[in-house]
């Protein structure tokens, strides 16, 4: 055993003493460098174009161990063309090639190791195309070859196992793609593997621009970029996990790529899954190149981690390329906006996105957002949806406009919110936390163009706690609070793309509202609001359309002392342009509810029943009054309404109004009030206001208002309460607009009207009058104001009233009444008319039933004030049978008298006439004949209220008495009998007639206008 | 005889004295036709016929903002029309009123009436007013 060892091992140290003194033999004595270099500078020569330096080459064996290897000292290549940045475009100290030796001896150069230190690159692409690199000779010069066979040829070379690279610096300037850079610190190793090779690459760092832009400045870089052929025949090669980096930004790139139609051909079918690790933005902006970072706005600031899955598929040639999809993580971000734009700091933000890039078919290219979260203060939002139409059609790379669709989920704390209203006006503030959806659809240049009508909206928020406060005047709060919106609307009226229109819903338990301003308190229970609207963008002009529908539970509101509340309240109101003309608004507003309570102050409280109001209008910009301008349609009905004001201190109920109203017609259906111990019915109808308005035809109409009875003393004790209550309210307003009072103008009646107003009133109470059966007319016609005929019955008499007033102009005015008394007592006449005593002082002395006939009229001016020249009047008082004095006075003056014993204390007749003409009343003398005694009374009065009377007693004997002055300064003369001859012609004979005419004349004509009977 | 001669001298002096009482024309009918001036009151006497012997007349007080225009189609009613009938020294007046059919009749009488002046005098009041005649 011992000697099998010691043979071996003498054999091995043979062996191994041989293989030195080979190696030792083939490096010192055969393969010295002298033999060497030029051996190898005919292989340079065969292989360079340009000129080329080798100091020297030696045989290796150490360094490139178990192969034999080159060691070349002092390689420069040296290749000047214009424009390099050097002559000099390889310098390398030190070259070590590694070979097969035998194959090389035959010309076939199989590079084994290939190592390269310390190098130097000066690398230059001219603009035509033209480089300093271009200087391999690979084809053999048979030429050569033929004329010295016996010399070593370079038949082949090829590359077998490891390549490195270390270089200090190279430069690389393309003039053509304008590209100047500069890497130091390569280090590029090529490792042949069983099926294929890495590629490793690192550079320390690499400085580059192209044109104007610096791309890198000192970055570092590494690839590792291991390759295997899976199928050398199909040209098909596997990527496994190379990786690439700059500076700390990876990836990793794993995948099959083929070549199609060759190695060298650009025709690959790929399947490659590119994946980044996390990427730092911040870092990544600092990396971008100035041009590019500064795009992005310097109020925008962002930070997070960003990484990517990518995976590209199919086709790469020069027309096609392989589709992508990416899948792209955002995680920590964070940042914001310019604050004083957009005050608030996004943190959390999270997002995944998956997209879709197809450059072939380029209107296949989708983004899908799977998940965007964003949180802010208390706030965050997470948006999912998708994006497609991103890129356009066609050869050219170009963004198209894309659709996106888009949920979000919204939790949002208000408050957040105060920001956007706040106003130098005042503190604003909101509150509540508001959680919903909302879901958008758009294209981005609509919303870039802020094209609203485009955007697809609908959102379902819910706030809870909702309180609100702008500018210190308004507030409100709402518990729960519901907002659903759809925008554009469901159901469209009109399908042009310019209409911007919204569906929106808002629900709440309870809505409280004060605006300070008016001041306006309101409190809502169970309000529902349905709205949409629809407003064309492109036509300012045009008016939006827009609906709405709501319902309340209940409504309390005040605004300053009024105090207004309701309970199932509910209705419509709709705004929209008329079909004539798209410019002018027409506006409807249906309203209903169950009742309705209101109050101002202590002084005014009202509450009805139901109640219900359809009203719509049709706006005229080119009328000139409102009625026109608003072309009002109204439907009134109110049930059990009652109104207490202190100002009248009797309640006033109103059973139902129904009315509706339009230009053309007013209609008044149903209408009763009952006031204090009255009651009042109107209804009727009034035509033609429009057209009246316009001067185009007669205000007509015919009203009737009923009553079964009226109290008009306690009317009149309302009417005056009311004024006192008026005149302590305005004492103030009265001092400082005396001189408007003054200026006040006088009622004009409306020209162009024929109203008749038909009244009926069963039973009234005037003054002590109990009065029945009142019936007559109200007529305003051309221009005068009549009260026609106006018939009652009281218990004193059957009586008849006329009154006029007109209006031919302001300074111009006429007021005229036409009365009439038929069976009135005497005394009761005196009652109903005090001033009558002191025309026809006697009538006071007399009972019974008379007539009483009166009519006068006057012109005043526009303050009231008469016009004495047109005043003019005629009053009529006859009765027959009438008692004298009561019994017991009779009988005393009897006795003085001596009447006879048959005398009874009544007369036959008394007729006295009174005419007015301007400021003076004529009583024209009338007769009394009692027994054996008869006196005639007549005289003046005259408006200043001084009287010039005469009484002559004509039997038994002729006695005169002028009672003349006033009553304060009353002078009794006696006088001549003036009456005489009117009374006593069979004395005088000479009757006089003309007194009587005149008489005749007054009482007829005062009896041709009696109706009554 | 002498008891005779008494009394035809009373007779004489009664009916004397009863003629003596009649009053005495003042002007003509003729004379008042026309249009009178009183300061701002104007007065107009139409001859037109009124019937019952009466004819038209109007007046008016521009002092108190009435003008002639402002009696145009009042069709002889109211406001400054009246039917006028000349007396011995008077002028009957009949104004119909407008609201009805009543007519408001007075005696104003006159002291003065030629061609150029009218003069209205009211014994009660021992007033007169002066018109001129401008037409």
């Amino acid at each position: 055993m011992k000697r099998t060892l010691k043979i071996v091992g003498a054999t091995l140290g043979g062996l191994l003493t041989m293989v030195v003194l080979v190696v030792c033999i083939a490096m010192y004595v055969v393969f010295t460098p002298k033999r060497l270099t030029p051996i190898v500078n005919r292989v340079a020569d065969s292989l360079l174009t340009c000129p080329h330096e080798l100091e020297e080459v030696n045989l290796t064996f150490v360094r490139t161990f178990p192969n034999f290897g080159l060691a070349i000292k002092g390689l420069y290549i040296i290749n000047p063309v214009d424009g390099a940045p050097s002559d000099t475009l390889l310098a390398v100290p030190e070259l070590i090639v590694s070979v097969d030796v035998m194959k090389a001896l035959d010309g076939d150069v199989v590079i084994r190791r290939f190592t390269l230190s310390d190098a130097e690159a000066n690398l230059y692409i001219a603009a035509d195309g033209a480089t300093n690199f271009d200087i391999l000779r690979l084809s053999v010069d048979t030429t050569e070859t033929d004329t010295t066979p016996s010399q070593w040829q370079l038949k082949s070379l090829r590359w077998d196992e490891d390549m490195q690279i270390r270089a200090n610096a190279v430069r690389l300037k393309d003039e053509r793609d304008s590209i100047d850079a500069a890497l130091q610190g390569t280090q590029v190793r090529l490792a042949a593997l069983r099926d294929g090779a890495r590629l490793e690459v690192d550079v320390e760092h690499v400085s580059a621009t192209m044109g104007e832009i610096r791309y890198a400045d000192g970055v570092a870089m590494h690839l590792s970029l291991p390759v295997r052929v899976e199928n050398k025949e199909e040209r098909r090669v596997r990527i496994e996990r190379a990786d690439m980096a700059v500076n700390e930004f990876a990836l990793t790139v794993d995948g099959v790529v083929t070549a199609l139609e060759s190695w060298t051909a650009v025709q690959y079918d790929c399947d490659v899954t590119v994946t980044t690790n996390e990427w730092h933005l911040s870092s990544l902006m600092a990396l971008l190149p100035e041009q590019y970072s500064r795009m992005v706005p310097k109020e925008i600031v962002a930070d997070g981690d960003v990484q990517m899955q990518v995976h590209a598929m199919g086709r790469y040639d020069s027309l096609t390329m392989p589709v992508v999809d990416a899948e792209i993580w955002l995680r920590n971000g964070q940042g914001h906006y310019d604050k004083k734009v957009l005050p608030y700091y996004f943190d959390a933000v999270d997002a995944d996105l998956m997209a879709h890039v197809d450059l072939n078919v380029k209107t296949q290219t989708t983004a899908d957002l799977k998940r965007l979260y964003v949180r802010t203060g208390k706030t965050d939002i997470t948006l999912s949806g998708k994006v497609t139409d991103i890129l356009k059609g066609g050869k050219e790379f170009a963004l198209a406009n894309p659709m996106c669709l888009l949920n979000a989920q919204m939790n949002v704390h208000m408050p957040d919110a105060d920001y956007w209203l706040a106003s130098d006006k005042g503190t604003s503030w909101v509150k509540g936390q508001m959680k919903g959806t909302m879901k958008v659809k758009t294209r981005l240049d609509d919303v870039t163009a802020m094209n609203l009508n485009k955007i697809q909206l609908q959102g379902d928020l819910a706030i809870r706690d909702f309180a609100v406060q702008y500018e210190d005047s308004i507030l409100a709060d709402a518990d729960h609070l519901r907002l659903t919106f759809t925008a554009p609307k469901v159901e469209r009226k009109s399908m042009d793309k310019n209409i911007l229109s919204a569906d929106c819903q808002l629900e709440a338990d309870r809505l409280h509202a004060d605006m300070k301003g008016m001041p306006l308190l309101a409190d809502m229970q169970n309000v529902r609001i349905c709205a949409s609207a629809e407003m064309n963008t492109k036509d300012t002009t045009a008016i939006p359309t827009l609906d709405a529908e709501f319902a309340l539970g209940s409504l309390v509101a005040d605004m300053d002392t009024i105090h207004a509340q309701t309970t199932h309240a509910q209705g419509k109101a709709s705004l929209a342009a008329t079909k004539r003309d798209k410019t002018m608004p027409r506006l409807m507003v249906n309203f209903s509810a169950d009742d309705m309570n209101a109050r101002m102050g202590e002084s005014i409280k009202v509450n009805t029943g139901a109640l219900s109001i359809e009203a719509a209008s049709r706006y005229n910009k080119k009328a000139d009054n409102l009625l026109l301008k608003w072309n009002p349609r109204l439907h009134f009905d109110l049930k059990q309404g009652h109104a207490d004001l202190a100002a009248l201190g009797t309640p006033v109920e109103v059973p139902q109004i129904k009315f509706n109203y339009s230009n053309r017609d007013f209609t008044i259906d149903t209408s009763r009030i009952v006031l204090g111990r009255s009651d009042f019915s109107l209804a009727g109808e009034v035509k033609n206001m429009g057209k009246w308005l316009r001067h185009q035809d007669t205000l007509q109409g015919t009203l009737r208002f009923t009553s079964d009875y009226t109290d008009v003393n306690e009317m009149l004790a309302l009417v005056n309460r009311l004024n006192s209550a008026t005149d302590t309210t305005t004492v103030a307003e009265d001092k400082t607009s005396a001189t408007e009072t003054t200026e006040n103008e006088p009622f004009m009646v409306p020209e162009r009207v024929d109203l008749a107003l038909k009244t009926v009133v069963k039973r009234a109470d005037v003054f002590d009058q109990h009065l029945k059966n009142l019936g007559g007319q109200l007529y305003v016609k051309d221009g005068k104001l009549i009260l026609e005929e106006m018939g009652f019955i009281c218990e004193a008499a059957k009586l008849q009233l006329t009154a006029m007033y007109r209006t031919p102009r302001k300074n111009h005015i006429y007021v005229g009444l036409d009365y009439h008394m038929v069976d009135i007592d005497l005394q009761q006449l005196i009652g109903m008319i005090p001033q009558l005593d002191t025309l026809v002082p006697m009538l006071k002395e007399f009972r019974g039933a008379a007539q009483f006939h009166i009519a006068a009229e006057t012109y005043v001016n526009s303050h009231y004030d008469i016009k004495y020249s047109t005043l003019r009047g005629a009053c009529s008082i006859e009765g027959k049978d009438l008692k004298v004095l009561d019994n017991e006075t009779f009988s005393t003056m009897a006795k003085i008298l001596m009447f006879k014993k048959k005398t009874e204390n009544k007369i036959d007749s008394i007729s006295a006439q009174i005419a007015l003409y301007k400021d003076e009343v004529t009583v024209y003398p009338f007769c009394v004949t009692m027994d054996n005694y008869m006196v005639a009374v007549g005289g003046n009065h005259y408006l200043d209220m001084n009287f010039d009377y005469h009484a002559s007693l004509l039997k038994p004997l002729y006695i005169g008495v002028d009672v003349k002055g006033n009553l304060d300064d009353l002078k009794i003369r006696p006088a001549k009998c003036r009456f005489a001859k009117d009374f006593r012609p069979l004395f005088h004979r000479d009757v006089d007639t003309h007194s009587a005419e005149l008489r005749q004349i007054i009482s007829s004509s005062l009896k041709k206008n009696v109706k009554i009977q | 005889m002498k008891q005779l001669t008494k009394i035809v001298i009373l007779l004489i002096v009664v009916v004397a004295a009863l003629t003596g009482c009649k009053k005495k024309d003042i002007g003509t009918r003729e004379q008042l036709i026309g249009r009178w001036q009183s300061g701002q009151e104007y007065m107009v006497f139409y001859d037109e016929n009124a019937g019952d012997g009466y004819a038209w007349g109007k007046e008016w007080n521009e002092g108190e903002g009435t003008v002639e225009s402002d009696l145009d189609g009042e069709d002889y009613h109211g406001n400054g029309w009246f039917r006028w009938k000349k007396g011995s020294d008077y002028i009957t007046i009949v104004a119909q009123l407008s609201i009805s059919e009543a007519e408001a009749a007075v005696d104003c009488e006159i002291s003065v009436l030629t061609d150029e002046t009218l003069t209205f005098y009211n014994a009660r009041r021992k007033q007169t007013k002066t018109f001129t005649k401008i037409r």
